[in-house]
């Protein structure tokens, strides 16, 4: 079927909760979520003619979502004075203020939550959303290895808060 | 080289060509500790899916989907005149509206919805969803008793999961949806074809109806609807469904 505006919008709306849990993800906190959220569904809208149909739309508006936070942090970090960052490190980049900030945050009750996004955003990829290392690595431009190694540390740090909790409950 | 924890790692997404996986799950059965390690992971794996599940349910920017919907939008053309930002109008008139899985749909402070009707919506969803496979539904049938919890909890309607295995469907779980700025709830079954059909419904802001069905074509799918007891139903299947209005019959008894 041909990609029209109503049908993208229409998809797109269909999308937003995965698309907030996503921006979430990469934020660790709801306002930045909402914001984040709110520029990349306009980037997508002025944008809309560059995707393929032939491809998953909810591929294309995550990667849109994760450009748009890579350009966020990049501009944080020069507020900052830290001078540019290049993007494969900006992704990486969590300063205290907004670990303060995300500490805040409602949804820091959750163990996933506590996890650097480098980690948290493979793993939810892979774990909710069902997309394959494959997959995971091609929309977050880093190497599958990459993708099977930050899962498994993911794992391997909720397991051992797991492990912990149950040391203290007895 | 990868260790063990990791390649069982990568066992849990399928990720191991067959040798690798054969070669793990022999393992698993002499190796206690390899086991115990795996059910750690999974144990983590657990926790994880049920918190981006959750995740899910927190509010959405309801009234981002409204404006998504009344945006504008570049269309190429040669001698297409330039267009103004389609954000600036939008983002100065966004207002979030919280859309809770328990908390319910507060619409504070935000202004009356137009009032499109809500098959129109209905419609644009089921051509989205129809569609998907892998994400055809955001709780699956095996969580029916937290669908009819969060659903109902949500849509104010209280309700029962129909079994409509009698008409050839499968019941495959349910997903919020957002219609005539107010929650709905939507049931997906789907037919041996990979037909979907779905049964939606909402708080109904109509007087109480005679419970008469009423079908309808929009976007080439059918509708039967019907009003019944403070709530909209409605069973939506792609146009020409044979049997549509005994599934309509069927739903409306049993839900």
């Amino acid at each position: 079927m041909a990609m029209t505006p109503d049908r993208f919008k229409a998809e797109m709306i269909g999308l937003l909760p995965r698309l907030r849990r996503f921006a979430l993800t990469l934020t660790r906190s709801a306002s930045d979520a909402d914001d984040l959220l709110q520029d990349a569904c306009a980037t997508a809208l002025q944008k809309w003619e560059q995707y393929d149909p032939s491809q998953p739309l909810d591929r294309w508006l995550f990667r849109v979502v994760r450009n748009h936070w890579i350009s966020e942090i990049r501009k944080r970090k020069v507020r900052e004075g830290e001078g540019q960052v290049p993007a494969e490190d900006a992704v990486e980049l969590r300063t205290e203020g907004e670990a303060e900030d995300a500490m805040a945050a409602q949804h820091l009750r959750r163990q996933v939550a506590h996890l650097d996004h480098d980690l948290s955003v493979p793993l939810m990829l892979v774990c909710a959303e069902g997309y394959s290392y494959r997959e995971t690595a091609d929309m977050l431009g880093i190497p599958i290895g990459t993708v099977m190694s930050r899962i498994h540390r993911a794992r391997k740090l909720l397991a051992s808060r797991l492990s912990d909790e149950g040391r203290a409950a007895q | 080289m990868m260790d063990l924890s990791q390649k069982l790692s990568a066992y849990l997404d399928g990720e191991l060509d067959p040798g690798e996986a054969a070669a793990i799950e022999a393992r698993l059965e002499t190796d206690a500790d390899a086991r115990a390690e795996l059910e750690a992971l999974m144990n983590a794996d657990t926790l994880a899916e049920e918190e981006f599940e959750a995740m899910l349910k927190e509010p959405v920017p309801f009234a981002l989907a409204q404006q998504i919907k009344a945006a504008e939008m570049p269309v190429a053309s040669p001698a297409a005149p330039p267009r103004r930002p389609i954000w600036s109008t939008i983002a100065a008139s966004l207002i979030l509206v919280a859309l809770g899985g328990v908390g319910g749909y507060l619409a504070k402070d935000v202004p009356p919805p137009v009032q499109t009707g809500w098959l129109a919506d209905i419609a644009d969803y089921h051509a989205v969803y129809a569609s998907q496979t892998r994400h055809l539904v955001e709780v699956g049938a095996d969580e029916a008793e937290h669908l009819q919890t969060w659903l109902g909890t949500t849509v104010e309607t209280p309700f029962s999961i129909p079994d409509l295995s009698a008409h050839g469907l499968t019941f495959q779980g349910g997903r919020l949806l957002v219609a005539n700025a107010k929650p709905v709830a939507q049931l997906m079954y789907t037919r041996d074809d990979g037909a979907v059909i779905a049964l939606c419904f909402q708080r109904s802001s109509r007087p109480p109806g005679d419970g008469a069905f009423k079908e309808q074509t929009l976007n080439g799918f059918d509708f039967i609807s019907w009003t019944a007891d403070g709530a909209d139903y409605v069973v939506i299947g792609p146009g020409e469904t044979p049997d549509l209005q005994a599934i309509a019959d069927s739903a409306a008894v049993a839900i």
